[in-house]
């Protein structure tokens, strides 16, 4: 009985993380969370861990394409940033172009891409990363490696860098 | 045939070196030949530097998570509205209650998603008076939840009467759902309010109240439990 909840207080915060950085709405990303922990109840996969974020990997994906709330996203973005109730310093608006340049380069990846780095960040084993991906695990290497080079490389050339990959969110 | 320390490793396993993704034995041939290697010590530290690069960066876009108040959310149901706190809804939902005894129900294995399963559910076994309100969407998750158990033989749904006025507020819009968990040796009560207009128990509905009560069995009806009840008494 214990073991649902402590899998809960272990995955959910990484979960949540996941899906906000995925879809930028952290509402979003919560009811995704939750939603991949009621699956998890009717399917008892043998590594629930890896299982929830294949899961959430997948849902995030259909939500990301179900929806074009890409101008949403901006607004929570803004509001999130501008909840901070002292005036805009300097380092607040280094902060805010920092996510947003962030938000830029992933955005900018391949739905590939941006799936492996943000669930690698979670600490996922290579044959969980390959299971959400749909690749065989000895791939995982060589494009966690292009995945992060091409990440780096839009934060260094900033918004104005050509999409490296098509993206399909 | 070359010397192992030769065989400059491949960037793969490199990178899965880094990322302490590389079996054993691959492990300490790949460590051994960077310490006689330069050329691929650079590469490695390379790739790592690049790891560790988008780690830094992703850090930027971090969500504060209330996971206790998120397991709240995933377990318990919305809290009844005021109306149903009325006496008279009271002595219905006692009434209801009371049905539970009526209740039919056959003995299952338990599968091992059940006692999870069964840990997301209401555990008082009075009518739950949620501290806040939690809204649609919990509604939502509760009953998706819920007829899941159904749907995968966890719980048994044993009546889901809709539509009448329970509460006197016209029109006929509030449903009885209720359900026996076997294994668990409880019955579940579900208030709803038809909010989709399905007429039935369905995800757009809304949650008025959940009770639990143990399951009594009246002799003659059922058959008796393979399972003790007092094994699977959770709470
Ligand atoms: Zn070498």
């Amino acid at each position: 009985m214990a073991s649902l909840k402590r899998l809960f207080d272990t995955c959910y915060p990484g979960l949540v993380r996941f899906l906000y950085r995925r879809l930028g709405d952290r509402d979003l990303a919560e009811d995704i969370a939750q939603e991949a922990f009621i699956r998890l109840l009717r399917e008892s996969p043998e590594r629930p861990e890896g299982w929830l974020f294949v899961v959430a990997a997948n849902l995030a994906r259909d939500a990301h394409r179900r929806d074009s709330r890409r101008a949403r996203h901006l607004e929570l973005l803004k509001a999130e940033l501008g909840a901070v109730e002292v005036p805009a310093t300097d380092l607040q608006v280094v902060r805010e172009e920092t996510v947003a340049g962030v938000r830029d380069g992933l955005a900018r990846l391949s739905e590939r891409d941006r799936t492996l780095l943000l669930l690698y960040e979670e600490g996922l084993a290579y044959r969980d990363l390959a299971a959400a991906v749909g690749v065989k695990e000895s791939s995982i290497a060589p494009l966690l490696a292009r995945a992060r080079q091409r990440l780096l490389r839009q934060l260094k050339e900033g918004p104005h860098a050509p999409p490296i990959a098509t993206a399909s969110a | 045939m070359p010397r192992p320390s030769r065989l400059h490793p491949p960037n793969r396993d490199l990178v899965a070196l880094a990322d302490r993704a590389l079996p054993w034995p691959a492990a300490a041939r790949v460590q051994l030949h960077l310490l006689r290697c330069d050329r691929c010590r650079v590469r490695a530290e390379a790739l790592a530097g690049d790891r560790d690069a988008v780690r830094h960066q992703l850090r930027h876009l971090e969500v504060a998570t209330d996971t206790s108040a998120a397991w709240t959310r995933l377990a318990a149901p919305a809290p009844a509205r005021p109306r149903w706190a009325r006496p008279a809804l009271a002595s219905a939902a006692v009434a209801v209650l009371a049905l539970g005894g009526a209740l039919w129900w056959r003995t299952h294995q338990q599968p091992q998603a059940f006692l999870s399963a069964l840990e997301t559910l209401p555990s008082r076994p009075d009518l739950l008076d949620a501290p806040a309100a939690r809204g649609r969407r919990a509604d939502a998750a509760f009953i998706t939840r819920l007829l899941a158990l159904t749907e995968t033989g966890q719980a048994e749904r044993v009546r889901d009467t809709c539509c009448s006025d329970h509460d006197g507020e016209g029109p006929d819009d509030d449903g009885l759902f209720a359900a026996t968990l076997p294994a668990a040796g409880m019955a579940l009560h579900v208030m709803y309010d038809d909010a989709d207009g399905t007429r039935s128990l369905s995800s757009g509905d809304l949650v008025r109240s959940v009770a639990r009560s143990p399951l009594s069995v009246r002799s003659g009806d059922l058959p008796s439990p393979a399972v003790p009840l007092a094994m699977t008494s959770t709470r």
